[in-house]
């Protein structure tokens, strides 16, 4: 039956394209207007970028490695190399580095061809979706394939063969290397030596580069503090979840739960249980971190459940008959995400925070080139340029976060939209 | 409009003596009260009162969507399709829910999720109960959308809640509660939150999607109007408990109970032009202390000392009850002259 239906009813906006807007796009229309946010969230991405193409610029690995007429390619075919590149975090990056080219083609090429189509805006955005998802499916499948099955051949620190070779003078020798042909476990360099020269930032106590080291430290950094988050945030949104939903004695019993854990001094935990560790890996922080700092997302995940339970669209889901699982997590979830999302980008400044502090204390990971070992070796050695260039780096990116966090609080905050 | 006859052939949906009671810290509220009545195929029955009287919390009873804890069905049965919803598991009513039962609100401004298109959410409740390809349910779901009057459906599937209308969203609500073709829809006075003339509408699609399907409507309101325009049956409800069951037309000819007069006294009347409204002095009491006996005595003007005894649901007529110690002085000073007035 169709009926008839008046003008008031079907209301002139169909089509209007100032209301064809999401919630996304009103949040990220409210975001750019604050132009420090923004400004931010670009140096967050340029740091981002800087971590994915850190072997384009440091690598003892040459780009092409010519001996007698035989060329082989050895920084390429180490990218993956567990022997050169021990750490799953640098495999990860090294991966985001060879895949974003031939990703990138793909994106443009698939977007080109969708805006050419005759679909309607949000069929476009949910097709764009689909193959997002199924792109960064196929990245995860691919880079957890390169863990289990790693690829290791021998580790070659090139320069020092190719000096040997040139002193020798029994072969003819080329290579092209990246501009600063060392890594960040390469030493040798004379140590405390000033900055100067290939050494931008100077020389640490081990003869260790420290431009090299801050700009793998980076990758180190940013993935401690999203791996962190992403366990935390998990943990926390389903306590919080279930208090909120189920109320009652699963409400009382998480709740206590939340408390016991807000009781514990986070840090002295965490050095407690690192001495129990024979030797601490920055997936063993990650995963201190993640377990203990959840209550702030729980108790705002509970919250939000508790406002929107009663909401008459839950109501109407139950009606609809569909599952306590696709209520919390469909329905609910989120409608209750804002403010978890905000909490995130602060909770990624801290974790980066709480690992220099980890590191500085001397129970980091040493294996790994992040931004609180440098500074401690720094600090060690006593030379002021030594700190100040790992100080700053943790300085820059915890603030450049904590402002895009203020951002998006207040791009969320529906009082102050405009 | 049909006789009742709710002994004649099988009801599609039988209240027995329903209880539900809410346990609190400070007391047992009582919302509902021993409920009996019956829907048929096809058949639009109303539940009529003030706030507070119990009409929703039945609604939920029947979903078996009372929170539980505080909520708790203590007593009676609920009878559909050969079973007791009271006594069978949430999983067994997750099926029912949404698939052979559905129900609409009160408030389209918030029943719909906000985060998903109107399109999205259909789809959603179509794929819940029906073995459905993602592409057919959208289908599904525009056919929907275009069956409850919303032009340019395919377009407007995309739509997000906060694009409609009230009154498009309470279509689109409908066309949720029908995707899955119902035997019953419930109700919840779906047309309260509307303006005058869009009301209109909403009951219109609603008896039209009716007759289409044949299905039973289950219509919660406390417009007498509404209920005169659209119900074969109407059961009066106050403190939770059933005070007349009758079919519509000799409700409207003859209220037999001083709380439906009331009710019709209250109503604006625009034949006579002259003084303020009536009203029902007081306020329904707490569901926390009823009162003994009658539980209307204390705002009714019949009110003598028999009141204080709890007074039976007698028949008075072929399928006309009422509950009330003096319906005999209250029917017969409660005349009204033609049953459509209300409307």
């Amino acid at each position: 039956m169709e009926t008839k239906v008046t003008d008031n009813m079907a209301g002139g906006h169909a089509g209007d394209s100032r209301e064809d807007l999401t919630y996304g796009d009103i949040v990220w229309t409210q975001f750019k207007r604050n132009k420090v946010a923004l400004g931010s969230l670009y140096a967050i991405f340029a740091l981002i970028g800087l971590g994915i193409t850190a072997p384009l610029f440091a690598s003892n690995q040459p780009f092409v490695w010519d001996l007698d007429g035989v060329r082989s390619y050895p920084w390429f075919m180490t990218l993956f190399d567990r022997l050169v590149f021990e750490n799953p975090v640098d495999i990860f990056f090294n991966l985001l580095l060879v895949a974003s080219l031939p990703l990138l083609t793909i994106c443009i090429f698939r977007i080109g061809q969708l805006r050419a189509s005759s679909l309607n805006k949000r069929a476009r955005r949910r097709k764009m979706r689909r193959d997002g998802g199924l792109l960064a499916v196929l990245f995860v499948l691919v880079y957890i394939g390169l863990l289990v099955f790693p690829h290791q051949q021998t580790y070659t620190p090139y320069p020092k063969l190719m000096d040997r070779i040139e002193t020798k003078g029994d072969h003819e020798v080329a290579a092209v290397f990246p501009p600063f042909d060392f890594g960040f476990r390469d030493t040798g360099f004379r140590p405390l030596a000033s900055p100067g020269g290939k050494h931008l930032l100077g020389v640490d106590n081990s003869g260790r580069d420290v431009m090299v080291r801050l700009l793998y430290g980076i990758r180190v950094s940013l993935t401690i503090g999203v791996v962190a988050v992403a366990i935390y945030v998990t943990i926390g949104i389903i306590l919080g979840a279930s208090a909120g939903f189920f109320g009652g004695k699963i409400d009382l019993a998480i709740q206590r739960l939340i408390e016991i854990f807000m009781c514990m001094p986070g840090l002295l935990v965490i050095i407690t249980l690192i001495a129990f560790l024979d030797r601490t890996s920055i997936f063993h922080i990650m995963v201190l971190i993640g377990v203990l700092r959840w209550t702030g997302v729980a108790r705002l995940t509970r919250g939000e459940f508790l406002r929107l339970r009663n909401q008459d669209f839950v109501t109407a889901a139950e009606a609809l008959g569909y599952r306590r699982r696709t209520i919390i997590f469909k329905q609910i979830l989120p409608n209750a995400l804002g403010p978890v999302l905000v909490a995130a980008a602060f909770g990624v400044a801290n974790a980066i925070l709480l690992e220099s502090t980890l590191s500085f204390l001397g129970l980091g990971d040493v294996s790994a080139p992040s931004w609180g070992q440098t500074l401690k070796e720094g600090y060690s050695s006593g030379k002021w340029h030594l700190i100040l260039s790992p100080g700053f780096a943790i300085f820059f990116t915890v603030s450049v976060l904590n402002l895009v966090g203020e951002g998006l609080r207040d791009a969320l905050d529906p009082k102050l939209r405009q | 409009m049909t006789e009742p006859h709710p002994s004649s052939e099988p009801a599609l949906l039988e209240l027995e003596d329903l209880q539900t009671y809410f346990y609190t810290d400070i007391g047992v509220a009582r919302a509902v009260d021993g409920v009996s009545f019956s829907i048929q195929p096809g058949e639009t029955v109303g539940v009529v009162g003030e706030s507070g009287c119990g009409k929703s919390v039945t609604a939920l009873s029947i979903m078996g969507l009372i929170p539980k804890p505080p909520g708790k069905i203590v007593g009676g049965a609920i009878h559909f399709g050969g079973r007791d919803l009271t006594k069978i598991t949430e999983k067994e009513l997750r099926g029912i829910r949404g698939n052979s039962i559905s129900m609409i609100f009160q408030e389209p401004m918030t029943s719909l999720n906000p985060v998903y298109t109107v399109g999205d959410q259909i789809i959603e409740g179509i794929l819940v109960h029906q073995d459905m390809h993602p592409r057919d349910a959208r289908a599904h779901a525009i056919a929907m959308l275009k069956k409850v009057g919303i032009p340019a459906a395919e377009s407007r599937v995309d739509e997000y809640p906060h694009q409609m209308s009230g009154g498009m969203r309470q279509r689109v609500m409908i066309a949720m509660a029908l995707a899955s073709e119902p035997t019953l829809l419930i109700a919840d006075e779906p047309t309260t939150a509307l303006d005058v003339t869009i009301q209109a509408q909403i009951l219109e699609l609603i008896r039209g999607l009716q007759t289409d399907s044949n299905m039973s409507v289950l219509l919660i309101t406390h417009d007498l109007g509404v209920v005169a325009e659209t119900c074969d049956r109407v059961v009066v409800m106050y403190a939770g408990k059933v005070v007349e069951y009758s079919d519509a037309q000799s409700l409207f000819a003859n209220p037999a109970h001083p709380y439906t007069g009331a009710l019709f006294r209250s109503l604006p009347d625009l034949s006579k032009s002259s003084g303020s409204l009536e009203t029902i002095p007081g306020m329904v009491p707490s569901a926390f202390d009823f009162p003994d006996g009658c539980r209307f005595r204390m705002r009714c003007g019949y009110a003598t000392g028999i009141c204080e005894e709890e007074p039976p649901l007698v028949e008075i007529g072929s399928g006309h009850r009422v509950a009330c110690h003096h319906h005999e002085k209250a029917a017969a000073e409660q005349v009204r002259t033609g049953s459509g007035e209300a409307s």
